[in-house]
């Protein structure tokens, strides 16, 4: 049975102008997430050779991003190239997002 | 690019989207589904309509019962069960299955409670929020979702129709199409060449054609050594040429050949009761086999519903995808001109989520949030060897566009096990999307 996912639930504000270092919001974390799980699912266990991120530590999940986006480490294929498309703090809020989805 | 520019400021969550969302966090995934798969008051939120039930489609009728169980959602789809586009060209190749590329509807209606009608839609009438049905049925709905992929434009290769299309198969849509084009791969003599001819963008799935050369030309080196692959292109380029050809080279040798457009690669004319086309300078090739891939152009309901521009596809609002041309209309997927994204199933539900979201906002009287988008493509070189671009997109200054310094190709250096690694992405990614899209 498939696990949900990205609860695309939202409450909203105002959009505007803002700060770069503005942290992203609940919404924008889910809207962002959206993307990731295309490839990794929202389940604690995926099929293939794509890990799972659901219900993995946030610190391990964000040390990883940060370390793709930063260093290109020897084993990755494309996760450097996703990361850099993101602001560190969007990885670490994304990195809890995944944390927090409730392991099978 | 100033991708910074636009952050939600601020939250105002009610009480009930609140524990929602608290729920999301803290309770297993299954009771939440539950208590949202058979709302007892479905359709008090809103009347929404969904068009086509492919990635576009199906994604967005499963996101918008996500976002909003009260919503009453209908997904309009002729077909019971739906074959993807994607891994179509593995097949082609003998990989893998024709019934591996099925998908159904079963889980979108009895997990997250859409209905599905199974017809094809005839008429939008935009002034009365209605869409008829092929038999006369009509809908009523408050917002509209338009994802029918595309049509190929008949004749934009002179001799090139539906009846053409019966001897020189396109097999751009998946299914019957497709299965024929495998038949007559398997069919050709041994030293028979198969064509393969590609169009000028925009076009559905760009590096398709591409991997489609490739996996026949595996298919060719296992069961047919003498025979090869001929590209006639309408364009000078196209996508992960750098890539395809280190690939070709290292594996298929001479068995594939590229005729770009400078060099006299368009086809400007099919004769398909000679099995030949002819190309710009007069000269005609014929073969035991050619597939022609024409021009497209966004599906005739889009015409219908009056979200069609000059161009033959789909001008969007990037944050909402609501058609800039008719109001209450959301247009998603291939149809539409979607900024840098290209088409691509990727694309397609990455598109039903930001819309999605912003229908169900906007039905509850709420400003959507930003749109945020990310496009990964694997092709398949050989069983064992994938290729791949990403991008990721924000909407800037009412458009969508590459978020720079991010997203790209494969390493022209990868070697050969990050090639290997990435074919067994390209798997996962499949059995991922397609759960995430269907079930």
């Amino acid at each position: 049975m498939r696990h949900v996912v990205v609860s695309v639930t939202l409450c909203l504000g105002l959009i505007a102008p803002a700060f770069a270092d503005d942290a992203p919001s609940a919404e924008q974390v889910k809207v962002m997430a959206g993307g990731c799980v295309t490839c990794h699912g929202t389940a604690a266990k995926t099929t293939g050779s794509i890990p799972a991120l659901a219900g993995r530590p946030a610190e391990t999940l964000s040390s990883l991003l940060l370390a793709y986006k930063r260093e290109a480490p020897a084993n990755t294929t494309i996760m450097d190239r996703i990361a850099k498309g993101f602001r560190d703090e969007e990885l670490v809020r994304l990195a809890e997002f995944f944390a927090g989805l409730k392991q099978k | 690019m100033n991708r910074r520019n636009r952050k939600v400021e601020s939250e105002r969550p009610d009480p009930a989207r609140r524990r929602l969302l608290a729920g999301v966090i803290a309770a297993s995934a299954l009771p939440w589904l539950g208590t949202y798969a058979r709302p007892a008051s479905a359709g008090a939120a809103g009347r929404v309509v969904v068009v086509g039930g492919g990635f576009g489609g199906a994604t967005a009728a499963r996101y918008l019962k996500i976002a909003n169980p009260a919503l009453d959602v209908t997904l309009v789809e002729p077909k019971t069960t739906f074959h993807t586009c994607p891994h179509s060209n593995l097949y082609l190749g003998g990989l893998c299955s024709l019934s591996s590329l099925v998908q159904r509807y079963d889980h979108l209606r009895d997990r997250y409670g859409v209905k599905i009608v199974h017809a094809a839609a005839e008429d939008v009438d935009a002034t009365a929020h209605t869409l008829k049905l092929v038999g006369g049925k009509e809908l009523h709905y408050d917002r509209l979702v338009l994802a029918p992929g595309i049509d190929l434009r008949w004749n934009a290769i002179e001799g090139y129709d539906e009846a053409a299309a019966e001897r020189l198969p396109h097999a751009w849509k998946a299914g019957g199409q497709v299965e024929q084009l495998r038949h007559r791969l398997e069919s050709i003599a041994d030293g028979d060449t198969f064509v393969i001819v590609s169009p000028e963008l925009p076009f559905r799935c760009p590096p398709g054609p591409y991997e489609r050369a490739s996996l026949a030309a595996h298919y060719f080196s296992k069961h047919k050594p003498k025979s090869k692959v001929l590209i006639l292109d309408a364009k000078d380029s196209f996508s992960k040429k750098s890539l395809f050809m280190q690939g070709w080279e290292q594996l298929y040798g001479d068995r594939i050949e590229w005729i770009s457009k400078s060099a006299g690669g368009k086809v400007v004319r099919v004769d398909a009761a000679a099995n030949a086309v002819e190309l710009a300078d007069g000269s005609v090739v014929k073969a035991a086999l050619i597939n022609v891939i024409p021009p497209q152009k966004a599906a005739a309901i889009c015409d219908r519903a009056g979200v069609t521009d000059a161009s033959g596809w789909v001008p969007v609002k990037p944050q909402t995808f609501e058609s800039r041309l008719v109001k209450d209309i959301h247009v998603l997927g291939d149809a539409t001109i979607a900024g840098a994204m290209p088409k691509s199933g990727f694309s397609a539900n990455a598109h039903a989520k930001v819309a999605a979201v912003a229908i169900a906002a906007e039905l509850s009287g709420r400003t959507p949030p930003n749109a945020h988008f990310i496009n990964t493509c694997y092709s398949l070189v050989a069983p064992d060897y994938a290729i791949s671009v990403c991008g990721l997109y924000r909407v800037h200054n009412d458009a969508i566009v590459e978020i720079s310094d991010s997203g790209g190709f494969s390493p022209i250096d990868a070697g050969p096990e990050k090639h290997r690694k990435e074919a067994e992405h390209s798997q996962s990614w499949y059995a991922a999307i397609t759960k995430d899209t269907w079930a």
